[in-house]
């Protein structure tokens, strides 16, 4: 479950989580510095965008799992309040979350959100690979049962059922992550007009991943409609993507009109 | 914003080593906001160096808090048990 060291253990979790925080700060410096933007307001839009994002994915969590939290102790017990703030977030809330934090930090600091979220936009899904290798090594957020290759059985999990045989889904999401963080790196390098599509790419494809990959989920999902919370969730974030991309489209192509009329 | 960053950065890293009871999850949300406060107070010139002072603290209170997360989307009931 963790990592010893002395008499302390470190958390895999946590630590795939520092990792993926200082990878993605580390690439997102890089981003900063090939688009010729400042990182100190990156490093701002990112910590809104953190703080949101926190916010939201806990939110989320709450939501889906109100019904199996003892809200009378909530008050009256600080342990049970530690354990509930401390464990349970939903990835999907903190997506939520973090536009909105980082949209309101833009407008408290006066900071243009658009330029930092596009450069940004490969650095989300390399530290969220990282991220989701911790979730693999703690066993949260495991698979349906599977005996196939490349099967994990968790012996000393938290969470996930002791001796079953599980499909590696965390892995397989964190390998589809970097692939698609070294794809995005790629298709915007020091290309301004593909950089200004990155984060909608980044969260159409990430929306259609995790479509399908919650299918392969064996941990509590909270279905509703024959759809899990995050596919209900990926349906209207791939719904958002493409209605923004058709309203940017449409706008360009009005903008290019106006300027052909202009030279005539 | 460099004094509201540096005491933030340190509140972070106190209530990171030492827990403080129920408060820990505090420390990482402390922290996240000094860095972005400190961040903001170094365009401040004459307290740059105070907002330097508050951006490393609260870097290291949100890597220390960060660290004891356990698990993501959790069983909260697992949690529980681990817990106490």
């Amino acid at each position: 479950m963790g990592l010893q060291l002395g008499n302390r253990v470190i958390p895999y979790y946590g630590l795939c989580m520092v990792l993926g925080v200082a990878a993605a700060s580390l690439a997102g410096w890089k981003q900063a510095k090939l688009y010729r933007k400042s990182f100190d307001d990156l490093i701002t839009i990112a910590g809104c965008a953190g703080l949101g994002g926190i916010l939201g994915a806990k939110l989320l969590y709450l939501a889906v799992s109100w019904r199996s939290i003892d809200w009378s102790r909530v008050l009256s017990d600080g342990g049970y309040l530690s354990a509930l703030m401390g464990g349970g977030f939903v990835f999907y809330g903190g997506v939520i979350g973090a536009v909105l934090g980082a949209w309101t930090g833009g407008r408290i600091f006066r900071i243009v959100v658009g330029d930092y979220v596009q450069l940004a936009a490969p650095c989300i899904p390399l530290g969220h690979a990282i991220g989701r290798l911790g979730c693999g090594l703690a066993g949260c957020c495991y698979g349906i049962p599977y005996s196939g290759p490349a099967a994990i059985v968790y012996e000393n999990s938290l969470l996930a059922p002791a001796g079953v045989s599980l499909f590696p889904v965390q892995f397989l999401e964190s390998a589809l992550e970097f692939i698609l963080a070294g794809v995005l790196f790629f298709y915007t390098d020091r290309h301004i007009e593909r950089a200004k599509h990155g984060f909608e790419i980044y969260l159409g494809t990430y929306a259609v991943l995790r479509f399908f990959l919650e299918y392969l989920r064996g941990d509590e999902r909270g279905i509703y409609g024959g759809l899990s919370t995050s596919q209900w969730l990926s349906l209207a974030l791939l719904a958002a993507v493409v209605w923004y991309t058709a309203l940017w489209s449409r706008r360009r192509g009005n903008a290019g009109k106006t300027v052909k009329k202009g030279e005539g | 914003m460099a004094v509201a960053s540096l005491v933030l950065g340190i509140l972070s890293i106190l209530i990171a080593l030492f827990g403080f009871g129920s408060l820990w999850w505090l420390a990482p949300v402390l922290g996240i906001i000094g860095i972005v406060l400190g961040v903001q107070g170094k365009k401040d010139y004459g307290k740059r160096g105070l907002a330097q002072a508050g951006f490393v603290c609260s870097i290291v209170g949100t890597v220390l808090s960060l660290l004891w997360y356990v698990a993501c989307a959790a069983l909260f009931g697992s949690l529980l048990a681990w817990a106490f």
